[in-house]
């Protein structure tokens, strides 16, 4: 799959994955309300302040403006949320580590931010490239005292389904499909499964956040490595709590040649709200097979 | 108009992530995402690394390999000196319910400190998670303004 840099032109931010509160699913009632601010040590107020305002594309709203001692400045999200920068003589420089924070932008700030910081001659870089849901875009950066940063974004393409030019796939004999058998086709980006009432080609592409899903035999559930989405063998989303995954995952149609062979038309798509057993494509035999599915 | 919609994670860091999180439900009433990574890294790489939600914000707890103790210093209210400060709002009316909580439950903190009239915020107080991260929970005085909504998943 190839990376693309930048995502499509949009000021609208999709509905994102991977995050987000379900206090409903624990049963606790969440005590603190929302996000307010960060507050973040700098060394020389004049320069960061550039920095988040000009490089990163907060709003400032002024100096001095909290209880801070030192001397500060506020800077602003769309979202109200805020970066407090404070001066600090006894400042150190962060360590290489796993801290870090996230700036979501949409689609076109992005876009802006990506040439704001190419234009700087900065080099542009994600520590999670190729690790990354289509649709997902990132950029680290560290401000002029070490501290880790993401600009991140979501594009419309994370939520489309994306077409395979394969065409019809011949998946070879229906009769040496067994019930329970899970094929992966990496042509045209589907898994034939054969359950007992029949065949079902499952397309790949996460539901959720367009991940490419993976089927982990341990378990007997396909797999999105993204945002942890999981599928039972009918393409239906694993019912627990918390499981990231969207609608069941698409259909192709299947078809069986005069030969008994197994047809899968990529070249079409079936979106579904659930699984229903005539989805399921039934051989010319006829035959249920042995096993349960 | 800020370029910037909203922050939306965090990565942290901390000896004991399970007490972090621990700290996260229980104190702040935050919400354990149900991910893979809490004991493997599927194919993303680096450590395992637990995430919790708290209301609108990400927390992404990785362990700390620095061996260097974070409580040893007594400090309260911190976060500008080389750290930073997750700070989180209430309304005013529930205030002094957050610093009852905290009191219940034996978590130091600092404040109220009472914020400059021509500024965004009302009042704060200060304390340190599980893992010595530095925290702050206030109420804003601009809490009737209607800012663009926070992009959280629907999924």
């Amino acid at each position: 799959m190839e990376t693309q840099i930048l995502p499509r032109e949009t000021d609208e931010l999709p509905r994102y994955g991977g995050h987000g509160s379900r206090p409903e699913e624990t049963g606790k009632g969440l005590v603190v309300e929302r996000f307010s601010h960060l507050v973040v040590g700098v060394t020389k107020l004049d320069v960061s302040e550039a920095w988040y305002r000009d490089v990163v594309g907060l709003d400032l709203l002024g100096r001095d403006l909290t209880a801070e001692p030192n001397p500060h400045s506020v800077l602003q999200t769309n979202t109200g949320q805020m970066v407090i920068l404070v001066e600090s003589k006894s400042f150190d420089r962060p360590p290489r580590n796993s801290r870090h924070q996230a700036f979501l932008m949409t689609p076109n700030a992005y876009r802006r931010a990506y040439e704001r910081l190419q234009g700087m001659g900065m080099i542009i870089s994600d520590t999670h490239e190729g690790h990354r849901a289509l649709g997902n875009y990132s950029i680290d950066l560290m401000d002029p005292d070490g501290h880790r940063f993401q600009i991140q974004t979501y594009g419309p393409e994370c939520h489309e389904y994306q077409p395979s030019d394969a065409g019809v796939v011949d998946c070879g004999p229906a009769e040496r499909y067994k019930s329970g058998d899970v094929k992966p086709f990496k042509q045209g980006n589907f898994y034939l499964v054969r359950l007992r009432e029949g065949f079902l080609a499952l397309n790949r592409w996460c539901t959720h956040m367009n991940g490419i899903v993976v089927y982990q035999k341990a378990h007997w559930h396909f797999y999105c490595p993204y945002h942890y989405a999981t599928y039972d063998r009918r393409g239906e989303p694993s019912p627990y709590p918390g499981n990231r995954a969207g609608g069941p995952l698409r259909l192709h149609p299947v078809t069986f040649s005069n030969e008994g062979h197994v047809l899968v038309d990529t070249s079409q798509v079936i979106e579904r709200s659930a699984y229903e057993p005539g989805q399921a494509a039934v051989p010319p035999s006829g035959d249920p097979a042995q096993a349960v599915a | 108009m800020a370029e910037v919609e909203s922050i939306s994670h965090s990565g942290i860091e901390g000896p004991d992530s399970r007490a972090i999180e621990l700290f996260y439900e229980e104190v702040l009433g935050g919400a354990r995402m149900e991910t893979c990574s809490r004991s493997y890294e599927g194919n993303r790489g680096g450590d395992p690394h637990p995430c919790g939600v708290i209301g609108d914000y990400v927390f992404v707890i990785f362990p700390d390999r620095s061996g260097k103790p974070k409580f040893d210093d007594g400090r309260i209210r911190g976060g500008i000196d080389g750290d930073v400060r997750h700070a989180f709002s209430v309304s005013r009316e529930r205030f002094g319910e957050i610093q009852q909580r905290l009191t219940e439950r034996g978590v130091p903190f600092e404040g109220p400190v009472v914020h400059p009239e021509r500024g965004p915020l009302g009042e704060s107080i200060y304390f340190r998670d599980a893992g010595g991260n530095y925290f702050e929970v206030c109420w804003r005085r601009d809490a009737g303004i209607q800012y663009a909504p926070v992009p959280v998943s629907q999924g």
